[in-house]
């Protein structure tokens, strides 16, 4: 077996280690120094996205929300780790809740059994995009700041009811986008020396002790059998639970957790979990009809087609298609090629793509960074101008709002750096396709590196395909519409 | 598997939830925060939509609006139909979503009524015109109007 943390190869950083950083991250109270000042934040968001001008440009809610937050999660994600899920503000209500639970509902309840895998959050993505598309949550600052509302009271019910943070690991929507985004990180939590764990009797990173008030891992990832970032919340419980001070915040190769499949403590193999699988197929096919929805072409095919004017029926069809005939059609066929091709007759197709599905994970981060820096780079100072207004607005005086501020670089300067983005995801899902097809078939002879081609051949053709698609996309004019049909929502 | 009442109920867990303190606590400080930042409120200083007798319509050209440099013409009345003129009218045209720094432009003229303005339709998509009017005598008046540049 492999230990985590060995996987990947030479060490070549350690966050926690570092003088200033680490010894930051090493105070008992830094995740909640950072998560403070995301609630001072929310609270803000709610705030004005009740209170304010129901104007998405002007408001704190939609600028913050849905240009910020979205463009600096996957920047970080790209840049560093899961760091939302570290600084969730969330969480911190939760915490009250599970004082409540622990003083009031005798520990509370197991994780119910419909509750126990990471279909709620794939049904609550669907869901999510639905309605993103169809009560243009982009435009409405209401409606955002509901949203932050529903996610504070979600987050504090579940987790009081249940143990085992059920919110972040099956629940949370924002949590899954993360922990696949996260594939691709350069850093994980992961053992500095195995060696230690294989000593270790007290278990401390997944057990909670009353005499330290130490915490371990809520989410039932064992340090020793962690690989990766899937399920990982940078929370760093373990981090201070560890007796030994023998859990890092470590650099890796990015994309490189996806080359093999190994037992993972509190998942499982990935190529075993459905749940996971359905979670990966939402989350990248809904990367591309999420951009779709948002370009000139889909406005005109609407208004071609016969009997699709009206919104839900039109979206309706679009989702039909984009998450549920185009991803079976694909992957079955790119699964029945690759199986005949790599002469794994013995698995059964599904089997077979469930294989390599993860590989896709990349190239569907990709396509959200494209998106979603795309809009950051575009209006990223606009906040300025709108802070200065909500001030001016609550009385502050000398406080003027200068709308010139706009864009982060030049108009002619998105195009390259979102294919950038695009090729970076496509790249790290060809070398994991190629990887996985290494690691099943081998390449011991010439035959066997000619099935190694050939079973990867149609996962790098539809990843090509994908490629395309995103460029394509990312090359139409922008063309947000469908306001005005639902202005009468708030 | 107990129903919902039972999990509640003092069999389950000791006392039923109703009873419980610190949950009281906590809602009460969830409303009274909520009542505070209510009676804040955000005052906002430039309402776009006013309530008034006047009667302010909106042309384009061309129509309907594409991306780059197009004309507004706005026509306003009072309640007997008589047109206004001499008013000043600043322009601010906002896209309907997150990101998109704002157009300003003024109209001029006013003869029989109608002013007129150049407009540069930075994207498509949906934009929202709020009209903002000083009549001549001093009023301010104000209108928003939808439009969908393609």
């Amino acid at each position: 077996m492999i230990a985590a943390g060995q996987v990947y190869g030479r060490r070549r950083l350690d966050l926690l280690a570092r003088p200033v950083i680490g010894r930051f991250l090493h105070w008992r109270h830094a995740r909640t120094a950072l998560q403070v000042p995301l609630l001072v934040v929310a609270g803000l968001v709610v705030f004005d996205g009740l209170f304010g001008p129901q104007l998405a440009p002007k408001n704190l809610a939609t600028v913050g929300v849905w240009l910020h937050y979205r463009g600096l999660v996957v920047l970080a994600l790209l840049a560093a780790g899961n760091l939302f899920c570290m600084a969730c503000p969330f969480m911190l209500p939760r915490r009250f809740g599970r004082w409540l639970r622990e003083r009031w509902l005798a520990g509370g309840r197991p994780t119910p059994a419909l509750l126990r895998s990471k279909w709620p959050a794939v049904v609550l993505l669907v869901v999510f995009f639905y309605s993103y598309e169809y009560f243009a949550l982009w435009a409405s600052p209401w409606l955002t700041a509901w949203i932050a509302v529903g996610y504070f009271v979600a987050a504090f019910v579940v987790d009081t009811l249940f143990r085992g943070a059920t919110f972040c690991k099956r629940i949370c929507p924002l949590g899954q986008f993360n922990f696949l985004g996260s594939l691709v990180s350069p850093l994980e939590i992961a053992v500095r020396r195995p060696e230690t764990c294989a000593a270790c009797r007290t278990r401390d990173c997944i057990q909670t002790r009353a005499a330290t008030r130490a915490r371990g891992c809520e989410l039932a990832l064992f340090q020793p059998r962690k690989v990766g970032n899937m399920d990982c919340t940078f929370c760093l419980d373990c981090v201070h639970a560890c007796p030994h001070d023998n859990i890092g915040l470590i650099g890796r190769l990015p994309t490189a957790e996806l080359w093999s499949d190994p037992y993972r403590s509190g998942i499982g193999r990935f190529s075993q979990r459905r749940d996971l699988a359905a979670l990966v197929v939402v989350l990248t096919f809904g990367a591309f009809v999420n951009a779709l929805a948002m370009i000139r072409p889909i406005y005109e095919l609407q208004g071609w087609l016969p009997g699709f004017a009206a919104r839900a029926p039109w979206l309706g069809l679009v989702f039909l298609i984009g998450l549920g005939v185009l991803p079976v059609t694909l992957l079955s066929a790119a699964g029945f090629v690759s199986r005949g091709l790599g002469g794994e007759t013995g698995v059964t197709v599904w089997a077979s793509v469930r294989r390599y599905l993860l590989a896709l994970a990349p190239l569907a981060f990709g396509m959200w960074l494209a998106h979603y820096a795309f809009h950051f780079l575009t209006g990223a100072l606009t906040i300025t101008p709108v802070v200065q207004s909500f001030l001016a607005d609550l009385g502050v005086s000398g406080v003027q709002p200068y709308w010139g501020w706009g864009p982060l670089v030049p108009a002619d300067w998105l195009f390259p750096i979102e294919a950038f983005f695009l090729y970076l995801g496509a790249f790290g899902s060809a070398v994991a396709v190629f990887q996985i097809a290494r690691r099943h078939i081998g390449e011991g002879n010439l035959e066997a590196r000619r099935r190694v081609l050939g079973a990867a051949l149609p996962w790098l053709a539809l990843c090509l395909l994908l490629l395309a698609a995103g460029l394509w996309i990312m090359t139409q004019p922008m063309e947000m519409r469908g306001t005005f049909v639902l202005s009468s929502v708030h | 598997m107990p129903g919902a009442r039972q999990f509640f109920t003092a069999k389950a867990i000791g006392r039923p939830l109703s009873s419980f303190t610190g949950l009281r606590m906590f809602l009460a400080a969830l409303l009274a925060l909520s009542l505070g930042l209510m009676g804040c409120g955000r005052a906002q200083r430039a309402n776009p939509v006013t309530q008034d007798d006047y009667a302010v319509s909106l042309a384009i050209a061309p129509s309907p609006p594409v991306v780059g440099d197009g004309r507004l013409r706005i026509t306003i009345a009072d309640r007997q139909g008589r047109p206004v003129t001499d008013a000043r009218l600043q322009i601010e045209g906002n896209m309907s979503h997150a990101g998109m720094t704002p157009v300003f432009t003024q109209a001029a003229g006013g003869e029989g009524g109608a002013y007129s303005a150049a407009m540069k339709w930075t994207m498509a998509g949906d934009w929202y015109l709020d009209v903002r009017v000083t009549l001549p005598d001093g009023r301010i008046i104000g209108r928003r109007f939808e439009v969908s540049v393609r």
